[in-house]
């Protein structure tokens, strides 16, 4: 601060020194013009009189007098001799005569650089001359050589010139020794300007060097001063760098800490329901009870956090999917209808009939916060739920319950974080505060708004609004296709679990056990990979974090090796990239921790070997390849099993529904394929048979399956190759409608 | 009077002479006040032509109001244009070598007087100049038209009591 003054006087200083400078500088470019101006002046006044020399105009004069003086001499010398001679001379003497009178009538005048006409003793000598000259006029013109008198005259003049040749002399010499004085004196003067003239450039210098100076000093210290203005914003550049590394380590300490509470209440949880798979009774079962709600609520608040933590990164997806919003509605009065009518509340949810383009899982869960909030909340009456379109672009969803109400001043708070409404509630009702402050940000995210309107014990009416984009009417529901009923009794599997913690092997251990699977064990990845040479299970639940190779690393060693068992990563990390991660390793699936019987159900569902395992036989790729070479015969038997298994889990209907689409994905695939025929398109080829394989295998036609295969090892295919494998596929659903009817 | 007689019989023989030898130059009728010599053409004398002053003023007159050292105030001279004179006798050269009754000479570039209405003036307000008065004829460059002759170097050239002027080639 002091500095800073500082500065800011020292620039005034600066400042005013400039301005004296520079005042300086003009007044003395000023001073310089007047000097010259008077130069100029002195030098046009000196023009304006039209001057002569005047040392010329005596010395003219000093010589034509000695020279009338040397005729009249000639003449008196030669008195009356010769007549002839005598004529000559006269006229000589007479013209020598009229230029003497010419030029001293000059000398009279004023018209000289030296001045004439003045009092000093030239000038007065001037006057003379020029008088005794002119006067001389009347005796000269007197003069005739035949005049008996004539000599005797020319000799009086002569006489009477003689002294003044004299005075000529001594003028010359004045009017030169003053010309000298004079010209002298006129040096001195231009001396004197020119003297001046330098002092001024002098001070004009040093004026401007000040100047220079000063400038020079100021740019210094604005150069310094924007140094610091650059320290300054490195700092504060700094500072807002720490700011966003504490902002990322506080993120990494929440996820850190998520997954390390994560575990042990994976434990925790996964000993409880074991504990309930057994028979309870009395005290011990409501204890088991409140065990695991008090889990199950801990993990709630864990899994809020974390999504609390990833939104607070501000990175809500925008991603948008094809979402049917009366099937959404559906979903959710399947989810919430049990806990509805256990708390003897009415649930209704009335979504519109319409397909839009949202981020549905986003949607999806602001959804599920504020039902599961407006049921937590009532405690008689119900839960009603309409949405509707805005503007044809925005979806208006109103949540509307008959519970406690909210005070508006409780309103203001109800959206931010932690704040439940007060200490009360959250003792009654649990929860961690975070679904309103969550949903806030979701939909504020997407571009949308929220809001509540309620009075106490009046109910509470809570609505958001999102941009969509309306892609048409929602197909009628009766259309829907069946949800496919869980099989039951389930397949005994092999399972190799691959897990470093001996509480969560246990428990998943035991799951298996109680559903029937066999189970193998490895430590680590590494025990993994070692197991998987010799030993080829139905299924790998593979856990991320292992000492030694963890389970990413594992997989990939695994696919390296060309084993497609399928592998499921069993992960204790919410975020999106570790479930990409797994599938990038070339994981087939993942399965959340805490693990659970119905999600190990679900899994191992998905993986379960399309029929009976054959012994101990390796399964490998090659195996499927040979197997799908095989004979008609075998095709046949191998197809009727499979597609018995089908019907079995699917209903005939089903599968008839099933085998319908891909007689029509055959159609699609002659279309599909064949524009890529001329333009040997392989990449395009590789994806529609890759696709095309799945969907045959699904449905255990191995013989369109097998061809598919086959050609995808020979692309670029040809027009044969694609004729084959229609007729493949069509020979295949004939026979596959026809073992459905036999069956039926 | 004889001497005089003697002259002008001399004279009038040998210009008579010189005017039967070369060109169409007449014979002054009265006293010869200017020679002119050297690179010239048109000739009344041995190589020269010499002029009275009516020959000078039966060429076109020109006036020449002008302030000179010499006089007070502004004064008006008129005469022939040096180069009406210089044409009249054939004369054509780099510069002129006027010479005065006292000899003393200075030398005009031939573009003092082509450039410049220069007159040898014979008359001053009308009289006829004398001797005592500067004449007979007087060199007057038009400081009125062209005040940057007003210097030293131009008044040095306007030759007065002219006598002789030499053409030289």
């Amino acid at each position: 601060m002091k500095q800073a003054r500082r500065q800011i006087a020292g620039r005034s200083r600066n400042k005013f020194g400039v301005a004296a400078l520079a005042s300086v500088a003009i007044l003395t470019v000023g001073a310089a013009w007047l000097l010259f101006m008077q130069l100029l002046d002195a030098d046009a006044e000196m023009d304006a009189i039209v001057r002569e020399n005047a040392v010329w105009a005596i010395f003219q004069a000093d010589r034509h007098i000695h020279e009338l003086h040397h005729y009249l001499e000639l003449v008196s010398i030669a008195g009356g001799d010769a007549q002839h001679d005598d004529r000559t001379n006269h006229a000589a003497m007479m013209t020598s005569y009229d230029i003497l009178y010419s030029r001293v009538t000059l000398l009279e005048r004023g018209s000289f650089f030296l001045d004439l006409t003045g009092e000093g003793a030239l000038q007065q000598q001037s006057r003379e001359l020029s008088a005794f000259v002119t006067g001389l006029a009347p005796q000269m013109d007197a003069l005739d050589p035949a005049d008996p008198g004539y000599v005797a005259a020319v000799e009086a003049l002569e006489a009477a010139l003689d002294p003044w040749l004299g005075v000529s002399n001594d003028m010359l010499l004045q009017a030169n020794s003053a010309t000298n004085e004079m010209r002298l004196a006129d040096r001195l003067t231009r001396l004197d300007i020119q003297e001046n003239l330098a002092w001024l450039a002098l001070v004009l210098i040093l004026a401007f060097l000040g100047i220079f100076v000063l400038m020079l000093l100021q740019l210094r210290k604005i150069a310094r001063s924007n140094q610091l203005m650059a320290l300054l914003q490195e700092r504060s550049r700094r500072k807002a760098l720490r700011a966003q590394a504490a902002s990322r380590a506080k993120s990494a300490f929440l996820a850190t800490m998520s997954h390390e509470i994560r575990t042990p209440l994976n434990g925790i949880i996964g000993s409880a329901e074991l504990l309930s798979l057994a028979e309870m009774k009395g005290p011990q079962e409501r204890q088991l009870s409140a065990l695991r709600d008090s889990a199950d609520l801990l993990r709630d608040l864990i899994d809020g956090i974390l999504d609390f933590s990833r939104l607070d990164a501000g990175s809500i997806e925008q991603h948008k999917a094809e979402t049917d919003l009366a099937a959404m509605g559906r979903l959710l009065s399947g989810a919430f209808g049990e806990q509805a009518a256990a708390a003897g509340l009415s649930l209704k949810i009335d979504l519109p009939l319409q397909r839009v383009q949202v981020n549905d899982t986003r949607l999806r869960q602001v959804l599920i916060n504020l039902i599961g909030n407006a049921l937590k909340f009532t405690h008689e009456g119900g839960v009603r739920v309409t949405g509707r379109l805005v503007d044809g672009y925005f979806l208006r969803v109103e949540v509307e319950d008959d519970g406690i109400g909210i005070s508006a001043e409780e309103q203001k708070r109800l959206f931010k974080e932690f704040s439940q409404i007060d200490g009360s509630h959250r003792r009654r009702y649990g929860g961690s505060g975070l679904g309103l402050a969550i949903s806030r940000r979701i939909v504020e995210g997407l571009g949308g708004q929220i809001g509540v309107e309620s009075e106490p014990d009046k109910g509470s009416t809570f609505w958001f609004e999102l941009p969509i984009e309306p892609l048409g009417a929602a197909r009628d529901p009766a259309e829907d296709l069946p949800t496919r009923p869980i099989p039951q009794p389930a397949l005994a599997m092999d399972v190799l679990v691959v897990e470093d913690n001996d509480i969560n092997y246990t428990v998943i251990h035991a799951m298996l056990d109680y559903l029937g699977h066999r189970v193998t064990h490895a430590r680590d990845g590494q025990e993994a990979v070692d197991i998987l040479a010799y030993l080829t299970p139905d299924i790998v639940l593979m856990d991320m974090q292992m000492p030694n190779m963890d389970g990413l690393e594992a997989t990939r060693v695994i696919r390296a090796r060309g084993q497609d068992v399928p592998v499921v990563g069993v992960t204790a990390n919410a975020f999106d990239h570790d479930r990409r991660a797994c599938l990038a390793a070339g994981m087939n699936d993942f399965l959340a921790k805490p693990v659970t019987t119905e999600g190990l159900t679900r899994v191992l569902d998905k993986f379960r070997p399309t029929r009976p395992r054959p012994g101990t036989v390796e399964q490998s790729s090659v195996a499927a390849e040979a197997s799908a070479q095989a004979s008609v015969r075998e095709e046949d038997e191998i197809e009727n099993e499979q597609l018995k298994d089908l019907a079995e889990a699917l209903g005939p209907e089903m599968l008839e529904q099933l085998i319908d689409r891909f007689a029509l994905e055959i159609d699609g695939l002659e279309t599909s394929l064949g524009a890529t025929l001329a333009a040997r398109d392989a990449a395009a080829q590789d994806s529609v048979l890759h696709s095309f394989k799945g969907a045959a295998l699904t449905l255990g036609m191995e013989g369109s399956g097998g061809v598919a295969q086959r050609l995808r090892s020979a692309l670029p295919i040809g027009q044969d190759d694609l004729a084959g494998l229609l007729a493949t596929a069509k020979r295949d659903v004939i026979q596959a409608r026809e073992m459905l009817a036999s069956m039926s | 009077m004889m001497m005089r007689f003697i002259v002008a019989v001399t004279a009038a023989a040998l210009l008579g002479a010189g005017a039967a030898q070369a060109d169409m130059l007449p014979s002054p009728t009265g006293p010869v006040i200017l020679t002119i010599s050297g690179a010239v053409s048109d000739t009344n004398a041995d190589g020269a032509a010499a002029l009275d002053l009516a020959m000078l003023d039966a060429l076109p007159q020109h006036q020449s109001t002008v302030e000179t050292p010499w006089y007070d105030g502004e004064q008006t001279f008129s005469g022939p244009l040096l180069s009406d004179l210089m044409q009249l006798v054939g004369a054509e050269g780099s510069e002129l070598r006027v010479i005065a009754l006292n000899d003393f000479a200075a030398s005009l570039p031939w573009d003092d007087i082509s450039e410049f209405n220069t007159i040898l003036a014979s008359r001053l307000n009308g009289e006829e100049l004398s001797v005592r008065d500067k004449g007979p004829l007087f060199v007057i460059y038009p400081f009125h038209e062209h005040p940057e002759l007003l210097n030293e170097v131009y008044f040095g050239r306007s030759v007065w009591q002219v006598a002789r002027i030499e053409v030289q080639p």
